[in-house]
């Protein structure tokens, strides 16, 4: 019994020495949820698009706001839909083949990625919509079309080496090629899955 | 690679390991192990480990039973890792081990590639090691490990979230005149308590002497913690 209440001490110190580590961190959890807990409104959306393959519902905290997102697969892509507590849609995000992209804006990212690393791999692109219900429903009804669209925007993540160091990076450009946001993405602890 | 494939192709493996628990060298026992990994400067990182083996149950094959906690070993290692790639990372260092009064020595050399997908992660591990001692052969061994870490709440590992990490290993050993190999399969069931603490438990099942034919099993209880500075 003695051993038990020990083992529980333990626990509660080692939880509580890294609890001071937290707050200096981004606090940003994702977890999924039932489509019963998604706001309806946002329901509503996701209904409204045709063939909408399987439809998985996640709820995501940070420290600024939390929002739900509705993953899903349809043509083949990956579709996420994500919305505020209240059911507003905040933006749609669709993967994209690279080569679907305007070739002008093709260019221009291009260049801009060859200015910014050594050298470059793209991992993953993905088109943006943000609007009305209605326009963002069309966009996502109408791939084909949506790429010469001017409010679409584009992500792109793609590995990155420079100045000796390889990592991680995702852009944001605007429908013309231009960089709005660039972030390095910091990777997850892997100890335990190499020790 | 979709998730359901992947569990599919570990769910074979898994089978195919076929336990049996008779008519064989059986040990049963307990496994914890504490690990502190430090972040250093630029590309560096530091690995420290202390792992513990307790007897709890064994039978030979001649069925002679023997019962009771019997403490076997503890394992001292350190570890320093440079990350090479994105996703890879290239280690080396030294373990040392207590068993019965006698001290053991091992240098280490690992490579590991970890693979990002949707929903889980993949980390393959490549390793090499040489044992000394004074009262036994120089051994060899040449290791290959698969982990799996599959969050059970969500896309990716968060702080308070539950995950299965399955891992598969084959270890090719040889020693003067001897040469075996060696399997281990290893279910765990991990917490993530906060992203610098995670606590493992599971099992960790090892197959032995297969090449020679008188085969060993060995299943130890395992509890690991991973504490995470910097």
């Amino acid at each position: 019994m003695k051993k038990r209440y020990l083992f529980f001490i333990a626990i509660l110190i080692l939880t509580g020495a890294t609890n001071s580590l937290i707050a200096q961190e981004k606090f940003e959890k994702e977890s999924r949820v039932h489509a019963e807990d998604a706001p309806t409104q946002a329901k509503q959306f996701i209904a409204s698009i045709d063939h909408a393959g399987r439809i998985k519902w996640y709820r995501e905290e940070s420290l600024n706001e939390n929002s739900f997102e509705a993953k899903f697969k349809m043509n083949r892509k990956w579709h996420s839909i994500e919305f505020s507590t209240e059911g507003e849609l905040l933006d749609a995000e669709i993967e994209l083949d690279w080569d679907r992209l305007p070739p002008e804006t093709q260019q221009k990212m291009e260049a801009q990625l060859q200015s910014d690393c050594n050298n470059f791999k793209l991992k993953r692109a993905q088109v943006q919509y943000r609007g009305t219900n209605e326009e963002v429903l069309s966009l996502i009804s109408l791939p084909e079309q949506s790429t010469q669209h001017p409010s679409v925007r584009y992500e792109l993540v793609f590995r990155c080496k420079k100045d000796g160091s390889t990592d991680l990076y995702e852009y944001l450009f605007d429908s013309k090629g231009e960089v709005l946001l660039v972030k390095k993405i910091i990777f997850k602890n892997t100890s335990h899955l190499e020790y | 690679m979709n998730t359901r494939l992947l569990l599919s192709i570990l769910l074979v493996l898994l089978t195919s390991f076929s336990i049996e628990l008779v008519g064989q060298n059986l040990e049963f026992g307990g496994l914890p192990s504490v690990n502190f990994n430090l972040k250093g400067k630029s590309h560096w990182s530091y690995n420290g480990k202390i792992e513990s083996r307790q007897q709890f149950h064994s039978r030979a094959s001649n069925s002679e039973h023997e019962r009771g906690i019997n403490y076997l070993l503890t394992d001292f290692s350190l570890l320093a890792a440079r990350k090479i790639g994105l996703s890879s990372r290239l280690a080396g260092g030294y373990l040392f081990r207590l068993e019965e009064g006698n001290l053991q020595h091992r240098f280490i050399q690992q490579m590991v590639v970890v693979q990002r997908l949707r929903t889980l992660r993949l980390a393959h591990r490549f390793l090499s090691d040489q044992t000394f001692s004074s009262q036994e052969n120089t051994e060899i061994r040449f290791r290959y490990r698969i982990t799996m870490e599959v969050p059970l709440n969500g896309e990716s590992l968060d702080p308070g979230e539950f995950y299965v990490k399955a891992s598969q290993e084959i270890l090719y050993g040889m020693a003067i005149g001897v040469h075996d190999l060696e399997l281990r399969f290893i279910p765990l069931l991990g917490y993530n308590f906060v992203q610098d603490l995670k606590m493992e438990t599971g099992i960790d099942y090892r197959l032995g002497s297969i090449i020679g034919g008188n085969n060993e099993q060995k299943i130890w209880l395992a509890v690991n913690l991973f504490f995470d500075f910097g």
